[in-house]
């Protein structure tokens, strides 16, 4: 008889538990002008090396929802019996293009049929450019996203 | 200071080539829409224009603060839904958030989202 969910996940998971650190990237800039074709993202600052230095920055940034996206992938490789069902970020640095993240997490709490995770994205220099924080449950969406 | 306008409610649909495209861009499974998906609804046109004028101004970019998602079933490809959405304007610093909901006309929304947008200005004339 497979237990109930809540209790086969609280038997698998513990806080502390680590999301396995994943690579993704190098984001070139043909890669964020496709992007921001797929995405319809047009802000120019990810595509136009002027203006992003007139924000400021040494070249255009990588699109933050592309490296939001990379979440999810990373959740599905970990724990593909599970349901991506929240998932929030902060953009805390911008990551210019042609630079790669890694994107880690660990369990902050289960219970109640869901795992919680703190995640976060670092840039090649170690420092954090994304915190976010993802929701997984079991089944109540159907398929995993 | 903040001040809050409704933009209205639209009809949002992925089709299967533009969510397999988003899929393959952003590393995601091929299967129904990914995740993240269902911003590329929110980057309009009009909604630019609404920012626009509840800034006041057109000399600015926006940089994305944060983003979140909170499902309470995925959606479908080639499926119709509704989308509602806000736009709220923050002064102090400078942002503009939506707020939006995604769902079967008439029905409960199956989706919730929040993008927050910073508002940095550039130098007169040089409007983006």
């Amino acid at each position: 008889m497979t237990p109930p969910v809540a209790e086969s996940l609280q038997a698998h998971l513990r806080v502390g538990d680590k999301l396995p650190p994943q690579k993704f990237g190098p984001f070139d800039l043909p890669h964020l002008a496709r992007y921001a074709e797929v995405s319809g993202d047009s802000n120019p600052i990810h595509l136009d090396a002027g203006l992003a230095r007139q924000a400021g920055l040494a070249a255009p940034p990588v699109q933050g929802m592309l490296l939001m996206s990379a979440f999810a992938p990373a959740l599905a490789v970990w724990r593909p019996d599970l349901a991506l069902q929240r998932l929030s970020a902060k953009f805390l640095r911008p990551v210019l293009a042609g630079d790669s993240i890694n994107v880690s997490g660990r369990v902050v709490d289960v219970g109640g049929g869901r795992v919680t995770l703190r995640l976060m994205a670092h840039n090649e220099q170690r420092e954090i450019v994304v915190l976010g924080e993802a929701v997984l449950g079991e089944a109540v969406l159907g398929e995993a996203i | 200071m903040l001040a809050e306008r409704p933009l209205g409610t639209f009809t949002v649909r992925a089709t299967a080539a533009q969510a397999t495209a988003f899929a393959h861009e952003t590393g995601n499974p091929e299967q129904g829409v990914p995740f993240t998906f269902p911003v590329r609804w929110l980057a309009r046109p009009d909604f630019l224009a609404a920012a626009v004028e509840m800034i006041g101004d057109a000399n600015w970019v926006p940089i994305h603060e944060s983003q979140s998602f909170d499902y309470r079933a995925p959606l479908a490809v080639e499926t119709d839904y509704a989308m509602t959405v806000t736009m709220q304007r923050e002064t102090e610093p400078s942002r503009i958030i939506l707020l939006a909901n995604v769902g079967p006309a008439g029905g409960a929304p199956l989706l919730d989202m929040e993008m927050m947008l910073r508002i940095v200005p550039l130098p007169a004339g040089q409007a983006a």
